[in-house]
């Protein structure tokens, strides 16, 4: 019995340190199953072809992507010009239209209120200065624009000028930007405004300057009856 | 005999597992080599094209992403430039630079040809044919009527009067915008016919030449279409004054 049973004692450890080789050595095997030298070949060349086939498809979406990008930057590109060209466009528009504020050289006329001038006077010698080539033109600061209005207003007693309903002080100063030389000689000419007027004892003071500066409207216009005519062939 | 029996036992034992272990390991290691052998080339190709399509994928995010912000911007560029274009159109409008069309009224000036004839007639010596033309002047200050009236726009014999219009003669012949102009002056005014009317009845230059017999009406309508100014618009001395407190944002 007891012979016996130190037997089965050895015989038993030696099969427990058995044991635990074999499952040490089934688990390496496991985990060299996951990966790829556990593989069979034919796996492997099928996950080779699988792995070509997706490099192939995604650099095609690459060629595409990179087209569908640079035609975006050449449109963008394309935009950007438009768009300075529009900006240059608008703010050549907003001058004209006086929405912007000009500067330029030109000349003030001066007109101190001795004897007083007519809303008219104020009408021609306006008409006189875009003949000349003005640019624009202000007076007291009002800047002149195709709608604006030149009138005067009068009472039982006294009359005065307004421009846009402001009522105009003396002294009455109109600045003009343009070639100050010929803003000049275009009022100054002999049996020109400037001596039409000096016949009313009027005697307006033109100086030329290298610089006018002259405001943006108080009032943009606003249209209320008039619209832009449609073509009918639209 | 028993402790010897025992002995032999575990020595056969003990050898047969250090055997079996070192059977496993060269197994595993010829096993190993063979594959290595074989798939050797086509693991480090599969390892090489993991790691390329990795990299492509990832490549494939950046473009997209990139494409994104462009797209996006231009979606916001797009806005921007139809409300650019939309007050292009306005400022167009305004420089007179566009057709345009509304209720108003027409004012006809024609020279006094009957009168010139009849002074001529009665007392060539005292006839004085200035006395019977329209002038520069009278064109000017109609028009100078029909803005304080609120004119919206405004065209002589079909020249449309911008900002830097002007109305001259030359001789005996009116200038608008340097083109000569015959009479009978047409001058077309948008706005509100009434009040335009009334601004150039009650205006110097009309009662003036209405009292003297002039051939000159007033028509109101309720459509007149204004040509655009096809003149040209392209300042050279004037240049937009900086602001100092911008505030388009």
């Amino acid at each position: 019995m007891n012979k016996l049973k130190n037997w089965q004692i050895a015989v038993t450890l030696v099969l427990f340190v058995l044991g635990i080789f074999l499952s040490v050595q089934f688990r390496t095997q496991q985990t060299l199953l996951d990966s790829l030298e556990s593989m069979k070949e034919e796996d492997l060349v099928a996950m080779w072809k699988n792995l070509n086939d997706k490099r192939a498809k995604l650099e095609q979406e690459i060629q595409l992507l990179n087209g569908q990008y640079r035609e975006l930057m050449e449109q963008s590109n394309l935009g950007k010009s438009t768009f300075a060209n529009v900006q240059k466009d608008l703010d050549k528009l907003r001058l004209i239209n006086g929405l912007l504020p000009a500067k330029g050289p030109g000349i003030t006329l001066t007109i101190s209120g001795e004897s007083a001038v007519l809303a008219v006077d104020l009408v021609d010698l306006v008409n006189e200065l875009w003949a000349s080539g003005a640019e624009a033109i202000a007076i007291n600061g009002h800047r002149i624009i195709a709608t604006t209005s030149i009138a005067q207003v009068e009472d039982a007693y006294s009359f005065y000028n307004t421009v846009d309903g402001e009522r105009l002080y003396y002294p009455i100063v109109i600045e003009a930007i343009g070639d100050a030389n010929t803003l000049e000689k275009g009022l100054t000419f002999t049996g020109g405004i400037i001596d039409n007027l000096n016949s009313f004892s009027i005697y307006p003071q033109i100086e030329q300057k290298q610089e006018v500066v002259i405001p943006a409207v108080k009032y943009p216009q606003r249209w209320q009856v008039a619209k832009i005519k449609e073509n009918k062939e639209n | 005999m028993v402790k010897k029996w025992h002995l032999y036992l575990t020595v056969i034992c003990l050898i047969s597992g250090v055997l079996l272990i070192t059977l496993f390991k060269t197994q595993q290691a010829v096993r190993a080599e063979a594959a290595s052998k074989k798939a050797n080339n086509l693991i480090s190709v599969i390892d090489g094209l993991e790691k390329e399509t990795d990299a492509l994928e990832e490549k494939i995010a950046a473009l997209r992403e990139q494409i994104d912000a462009i797209q996006k911007e231009q979606i916001s560029g797009e806005d921007r430039m139809a409300s650019l274009k939309q007050e292009l159109e306005t400022l167009k409008m305004q420089a007179g630079l566009t057709e345009v069309e509304g209720p108003g009224v027409i004012v006809v000036l024609d020279d006094n040809a009957k009168g010139a004839e009849a002074a001529k007639t009665s007392d060539l010596s005292t006839y004085n044919p200035e006395k019977f033309i329209i002038h520069d002047k009278n064109v000017l200050y109609v028009v100078n009527d029909l803005k304080n009236a609120g004119a919206e726009a405004i065209s002589v014999n079909n020249q449309r009067i911008v900002t830097t219009s002007n109305i001259r003669c030359v001789g005996t012949v009116i200038l608008v915008n340097s083109t000569r102009m015959a009479p009978p002056y047409e001058i077309k005014a948008i706005g509100d016919p009434e009040k335009l009317e009334q601004g150039v009845v009650n205006g110097i230059d009309y009662s003036y030449l209405k009292k003297n017999d002039f051939p000159v009406k007033i028509i109101k309508e309720d459509n007149i279409v204004i040509p655009a100014y096809k003149g040209s618009y392209s300042p050279v001395h004037a240049q937009p004054q900086e602001q100092e407190e911008s505030n388009n944002e």
